[in-house]
């Protein structure tokens, strides 16, 4: 098996390095960075509790080859807020009791970062569509949704005011 | 998981040349089916080719009455670009419905025709709208290019650089889909040029196919085929745990009635 020259971004740190070409960027991530906020929940490409930012863009880390990333931007949900001065998002969930247990919810903050993106995605259907991908086991989504929609809404009125 | 050597061509020659040099390679576009299929021990390559440093597989681009795809355009750009949310709705439509938007950010359109999923989207929308199908070596039409499941006219390394389709009058997508993959149990593809119905279905057979009896109708007589007339049998309806063949006709059905009944007679 031949090593491959990665250099890439991961939470604002450079790494340089050469790879296995079979290391997936969810194993990457979780046995040699200890970044175990990525979780893993299934093998079948469908739970979404793995999602992270690949250059703005939500992917599924377990099923992208760390080698297919080489000068690319990595986000993970620790590198979103600290304990003491979390992100937005989190602030949103937290505030709308939008997890229980939280496996599902590193995978469901991108998935909310990233509609946050997109223009005129904004009514319930539209969010509630836009979690195809992102399984939750424990709360039932209501408050997912309902976190997801003070995120929106303060984003809104932070654009409004720039 | 398994271990493979990876490989980035930067040209289509170059790619086809490591192909031939390899034992058991396989190409690399999304892999959004090709990974989790090693990941499962369902596939083992000794090499991996990964396609997307080609430039010239990449991009939209309009022609007067035609639009052509790079194999590599995922499904989030095809939902996304301008020309074919205007151009060729249904498709943008379909695109915007292929499994979930993580999924979508990474597949690609090349990959899922290659993959030749007898459920998957895309074939429906090619045949509906007449696609040519550019490769490294060839030109194929794609009333030649789906062969069964999974199997496609393609040669052994064969790339397919990019797809032509027709631009038409009206497009649309109606699809029933399984909750956990969204793959189609049955997808209907209708398009309407110069008022003349073509209807494509994927998802109910082993792969997909022309519904000849609406075929090139003018869209008033289309809409007042009587459905029930037509004989599937010839179609080979699926019958499996997702549903039987009764209820795929009876999908078929409805998803046509639903996409016909909007359109005006103009
Ligand atoms: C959870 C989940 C849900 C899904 N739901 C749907 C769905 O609802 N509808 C649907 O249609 N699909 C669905 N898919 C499949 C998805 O659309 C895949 O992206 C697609 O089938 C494969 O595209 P890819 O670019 O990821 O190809 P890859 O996985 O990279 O490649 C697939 C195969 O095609 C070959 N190949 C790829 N590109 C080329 C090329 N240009 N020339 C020659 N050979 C090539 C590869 O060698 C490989 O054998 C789903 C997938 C997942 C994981
Ligand atoms: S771990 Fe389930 S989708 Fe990645
Ligand atoms: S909070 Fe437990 S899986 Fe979502």
């Amino acid at each position: 098996m031949n090593k491959v020259k990665v250099n890439i971004k991961i939470n604002q740190e450079y790494i340089s390095k050469a790879v296995d070409a079979n290391i997936l960027l969810s194993d990457f991530l979780r046995y040699n960075l200890k970044l175990t906020g990525t979780h893993i929940g299934c093998d079948t490409s469908q739970c979404g509790s793995c999602i992270i930012m690949l250059d703005d863009k939500c992917v599924k880390s377990c099923s992208v080859l760390l080698a297919q990333c080489n000068n690319k931007n990595v986000v993970t949900v620790e590198g979103l807020g600290k304990i003491d001065k979390l992100h937005k998002v989190q602030e949103a969930f937290k505030n709308n009791h939008g997890l229980q247990c939280g496996f599902c919810t590193p995978g469901i903050l991108f998935s909310a970062l990233e509609l946050s993106m997109r223009k005129n995605q904004r009514s319930e259907y539209q969010i509630r569509k836009f979690l195809d991908g992102n399984f939750c086991r424990c709360t039932g989504y209501h408050n997912i949704v309902k976190s997801i929609k003070s995120f929106l809404k303060e984003k809104d009125l932070v654009n409004e005011k720039v | 998981m398994k271990k493979f050597n990876y490989h980035t061509p930067k040209n289509l020659n170059e790619g086809y040349e490591l192909f031939k040099s390899c034992d058991f390679p396989q190409y690399l576009a999304g892999g959004m089916t090709i990974l989790p299929s090693i990941k499962q021990g369902l596939a083992s390559p000794s090499d991996l080719i990964d396609l997307s440093y080609i430039n010239e597989m990449h991009g939209i681009t309009e022609h007067t009455n035609s639009i052509t795809l790079g194999g590599l355009t995922t499904h989030n750009e095809v939902a996304q670009s301008n020309i074919i949310i205007n151009k060729v709705p249904g498709l943008a439509s379909l695109a915007s419905e292929i499994a979930d938007n993580a999924v979508r950010n990474k597949g690609t359109l090349g990959g899922s025709i290659c993959n030749a999923d007898p459920a998957a989207d895309y074939p429906a929308a090619l045949i509906a709208l007449n696609a040519k199908l550019t490769t490294n070596l060839r030109e194929i039409h794609v009333k030649d290019f789906f062969l069964d499941m999974f199997e496609t006219s393609l040669y052994e390394g064969e790339i397919l650089k990019n797809i032509t389709l027709s631009k038409v009058d009206y497009s649309c997508y109606k699809k029933f889909s399984s909750q956990a993959s969204k793959y189609a149990i049955v997808g209907v593809f209708t398009s309407v040029n110069k008022k003349k119905v073509k209807v494509s279905i994927t998802g109910a057979s082993n792969k997909v196919f022309l519904l000849d009896e609406l075929d090139n109708l003018y869209l008033d007589k289309a809409k007042e085929f009587n459905l029930d007339k037509i004989n599937f049998n010839k179609y080979d309806i699926n019958n499996d745990i997702n549903a039987s063949a009764d209820y795929r006709v009876s999908l078929i059905k409805s998803l046509i009635k639903n996409s016909l009944k909007n359109l005006t007679h103009e």
